[in-house]
């Protein structure tokens, strides 16, 4: 007997068709990834939670809307990248966060090298704080997510182009602040 | 560094094609400012992903969960309504009932010895004129009683007059 594990688009056209314990697996397999992505674009636990709960509300509701179910992963995300942007337009609805706004000319090395693994996180943390809300998204999406940037594109909405050179001027302000702790 | 045929960045993500990658790796080879390059992309990286994922401190809510149920308002006209046209058919059934059914028994209101009375089917036309016959009889008998009252106080007068001495005055109602 062969075992074939329930794809995700499985999952999603039983879903569509009322299965609830199809939806119900899909939650299960995708909330963590969405919580950390969510964790690290807000970088508040509270945020992130109720944001992952209204992205998978919206999904469920939204299922029938979904035209190509092989693009499932992308479309959660891109319910959860919009989540995200709306919660930080609400927070500061006079600030239109550019690209290379954030960091420009105030990237210091992080000092000393970090000997235990929590402060290796932390210093992590800190060189993520040095981005955009947008590169830093993007940086999440690529390294943690792995996502290409095709699929970037159509979560984040923007060309690929943009994708890239949101990455790469991310890659190179995150090399000056971590290079201490990776060297 | 200008001088790999892609950009080594493209490489690193893993976004270049087999062939592109083919020819990447073979620049590498020979190119050690490129592989130093790759180098410092690898390190941050790693850096990066010293950030563990977190547990998720509690599970997202499932469908059968109640935060998926519409709202305590939305269930309650669901369940009056059952949805627009089950509303509508038996809005219309109800009034059917009411008017088709006020059309058969035809209810009367009378007004019968000051107590008010709601009678069903259709006002009998005997009934009425049996009514308006007692009616007629009750006002007669009003009047014939107002007459012999008149005419009774009339006698008791001419009697106490001719009797003289009992009252100077006239009786009085």
């Amino acid at each position: 007997m062969i075992f074939r594990e329930v794809e995700d688009r499985d999952l999603v056209l039983a879903a569509r068709k009322g299965n609830v314990d199809a939806f119900n697996r899909l939650v299960s397999r995708w909330e963590k990834r969405v919580y950390n992505y969510l964790l690290r674009v807000v970088r508040n636990r509270e945020d992130a939670l109720d944001l992952s709960q209204e992205t998978f509300l919206k999904a469920y509701r939204y299922l029938g809307k979904l035209e190509d179910v092989d693009r499932f992963p992308h479309w959660l995300f891109r319910i959860a990248h919009n989540e995200a942007f709306s919660q930080f337009r609400k927070e500061r609805p006079e600030t239109e966060v550019l690209d290379g706004e954030y960091g420009q000319g105030r990237a210091q090395p992080i000092g000393g090298v970090p000997v235990y693994p929590l402060e290796m996180e932390l210093a992590v943390e800190r060189a993520l704080d040095h981005l955009s809300p947008e590169q830093r998204e993007t940086v999440i999406l690529k390294v943690y997510q792995g996502f290409k940037f095709e699929e970037i594109s159509r979560i984040q909405s923007c060309p690929v182009s943009t994708v890239k050179s949101r990455l790469y001027a991310a890659f190179d302000l995150l090399r000056d602040v971590l290079s201490p702790v990776s060297g | 560094m200008n001088c790999c045929p892609y950009d080594l960045r493209d490489y690193w993500f893993q976004e270049l094609d087999a062939g592109a990658r083919r020819e990447v790796e073979a620049h590498l080879h020979e190119c050690a400012g490129c592989r130093e390059e790759l180098e410092r992309l690898r390190l941050t990286q790693q850096s990066l992903l010293r950030l563990k994922d977190e547990e998720i401190p509690r599970r997202i809510a499932f469908v059968s969960d109640k935060v998926f149920e519409p709202s305590r308002a939305a269930r309650w006209w669901s369940a009056v309504t059952g949805g627009v046209p089950r509303f509508a058919m038996a809005a219309s059934l109800l009034l059917a009932v009411f008017f088709g059914g006020a059309r058969i028994s035809r209810p009367s209101l009378t007004v019968d010895s000051g107590r008010w009375q709601i009678a069903f089917g259709a006002a009998d036309s005997g009934r009425l004129e049996a009514l308006e016959a007692r009616a007629v009889r009750h006002a007669s008998d009003m009047q014939n009683i107002e007459q012999a009252y008149e005419l009774l106080i009339k006698q008791m007068n001419m009697l106490y007059r001719q009797a003289g001495e009992m009252r100077p005055a006239e009786f009085r109602q």
